[in-house]
């Protein structure tokens, strides 16, 4: 059905009547336009960059071409170099994301479900929260020394208090009536648990997940700058110490690229795990 | 005759500001076996906090309350005592509607595929067997409550406690569903205690009538709904329908009153 509607101009001072009719214009065509116009905005800028660095408009040595920083992550991709890089910052964030939201889940859940929890627990994560984890990196480090474990510990630090903060609000935020009714038809204990606490939290759950992970890329990034020689933060701070710029770019390129296929691999999980959420699908977006 | 339910003296209070809030006051309610008692009364007297009493969800502050179990009492299966019908629906967000009505049978355990063909059976008799594979954000209202009562006629009880089901539902979809209600109930005639704050679905619906006065809620007056069954919305044309509404209304006004200038 066409939405669009047109008005029969209204003849001389009046008109006896007003005819209004279906324009029969199909409802695609617009969402489509929309769609273009989002494509050729970004790649109108990269031409225009490109043309301004060709011309001598843009210093190439801050603003290298696209075409350069291609080439650049073209070859560190060739050399392996870059793929060394990618899984050094891949397994500590994976290794620390998973330290840190697996307790927080657990830890999160149980301050929901009890008052006592929430008593013994909420002190201390509401006092640690507001505080950048990134202020603690020196500590870490002084404690773990600057392996591998720091980084990784820095990482579930931060994950753990927004998954934690976020499993809790899900759990306070199950609509009583439903553990009412789940009640009445006989779930108790471990099946009340399952069937009804777990599921109605796990939309928060992974709001809480994909918080973190952005907080984690975060994290990643600055600690390989300071105390690091692999990763992608690394890569970034080396390029920019020794003025290698488009191999700086090429970095920025892959942690965006990493960020993208994270929130989207979490969000695809989402909708496997929780098939129900019309509105969940759409917060993740 | 031995009642199925009685309530004797039921009194709840609740603390609110650390003062006690008296919700109920010394309610007095007798259900027999297989009879349809409706509860009518104004808007936060205490309706549902009794029905939440009587499902073993509240505990009441004062007063006794003796159900009578009438299945697994000679090496029979046990029913569950009572299912319960919320106006919310209640219904699970994450279950599909056949999920959903297979609840209570799953938390007693019984075998996949029986539960699966009771579910089933019962979506049917509610519409909805083409509807079963869908989750509740796909439904309107009324299936949603449909899905709700699918889930305690299958869970099979000896009471069904029904807390204003179709009050919020429009009014074609709410004529709708007591038929269906009706027909369903006539089947196997179980207890019901049912809470509406509609004159005309509680005549039309119940054997009794209780009334109730404003917060706190105690016992107003009853009266029985001499209707022949079954019954279905044509009985409302009728003048005996006519007069028992009336003579429902002119207990509850003065209540209807007073809870307005309580609030
Ligand atoms: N958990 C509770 N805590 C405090 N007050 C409550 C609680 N539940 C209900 N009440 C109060 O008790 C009164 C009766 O509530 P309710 O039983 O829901 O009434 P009805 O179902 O008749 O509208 C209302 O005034 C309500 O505000
Ligand atoms: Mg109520």
């Amino acid at each position: 059905m066409a939405v669009q509607m047109r008005r029969e101009q209204p003849s001389a001072a009046l008109a006896d009547e007003v005819v209004i009719r279906g324009s029969g214009r199909p409802l695609k065509q617009s969402t489509l336009r929309y769609k273009l116009l989002s494509i050729f905005s970004p790649i109108t800028v990269l031409i225009l960059w490109e043309i301004m660095v060709r011309l001598g408009l843009l210093d190439y040595r801050f603003f290298p071409a696209p075409t350069m920083v291609s080439l650049s992550l073209a070859e560190l991709l060739m050399s392996g170099e870059l793929t060394e890089h990618i899984l050094a910052s891949l397994g500590r964030v994976i290794a620390g994301f998973l330290l840190g939201s697996i307790p927080g889940i657990v830890i999160g859940m149980l301050m929901g479900w009890s008052r006592t929890c929430r008593a013994i627990f909420d002190p201390i994560v509401s006092a640690t929260f507001p505080m950048p984890k990134i202020a603690l990196l020196p500590l870490v480090l002084l404690i773990f020394g600057i392996g591998e474990f720091s980084k990784i510990i820095l990482i579930a630090i931060g994950a753990f208090f927004l998954v934690t903060i976020n499993s809790m609000a899900g759990v306070m935020n199950i609509d009583p009536v439903l553990v009412e009714a789940a009640h009445n038809f006989g779930a108790r204990g471990a099946r009340m648990f399952r069937k009804v606490v777990l599921p109605s939290t796990l939309p928060y759950i992974f709001t809480g997940l994909r918080l973190s992970l952005g907080v984690s890329l975060i994290i990643i990034v600055a600690t390989e700058f300071v105390a690091a020689n692999k990763g992608i933060g690394f890569l970034i701070w080396i390029s920019w110490q020794s003025l290698v710029t488009e191999k700086m770019y090429a970095g920025l390129i892959v942690i965006a690229v990493l960020g993208l296929l994270f929130t989207y691999g979490l969000e695809k999980l989402g909708r496997m795990l929780m098939p129900w959420g019309r509105d969940i699908t759409e917060k993740t977006r | 005759m031995q009642a199925k339910i009685s309530a004797r003296q039921i009194t709840k209070r609740y603390p609110v500001k650390g003062q006690e809030f008296t919700a109920l006051d010394r309610f007095d309610l007798e259900v027999g076996e297989g009879e349809f008692v409706c509860i009518v009364g104004p808007s936060g007297c205490g309706k549902s906090t009794f029905l939440r009493i009587l499902a073993g969800l509240y505990e009441p502050t004062a007063g006794e309350l003796i159900i009578r179990r009438s299945s697994g009492l000679n090496g029979g299966a046990p029913k569950p005592l009572n299912s319960m019908i919320f106006q919310e629906y209640a219904i699970f967000p994450w279950r599909t509607v056949l999920d959903n009505v297979m609840f209570g049978l799953e938390m007693r355990n019984v075998a996949r595929r029986e539960r699966r063909a009771i579910a089933n059976a019962y979506l049917e008799k509610v519409g909805l067997r083409r509807y079963k594979d869908r989750y509740p954000y796909q439904l309107s209202g009324g299936m949603k409550q449909r899905v709700s009562i699918a889930r305690a006629f299958a869970n099979d009880p000896e009471i069904l406690l029904m807390d204003e089901p179709f009050g919020a539902l429009d009014e074609q979809t709410k004529t709708l569903l007591q038929q269906e209600l009706l027909r369903m109930w006539e089947e196997d005639r179980k207890t019901v205690v049912y809470i509406t704050h509609s004159i005309e679905e509680a005549i039309l619906l119940g054997d009794r009538v209780a009334v109730m006065t404003a917060q706190p809620g105690r016992n107003k007056h009853q009266l029985r709904v001499e209707l022949p069954r079954p019954r279905d919305p044509k009985i409302k044309t009728t003048v005996r329908f006519t007069e028992l509404c009336y003579e429902v209304w002119q207990g509850l006004e003065s209540e209807v009153v007073k809870s307005m200038e309580t609030d």
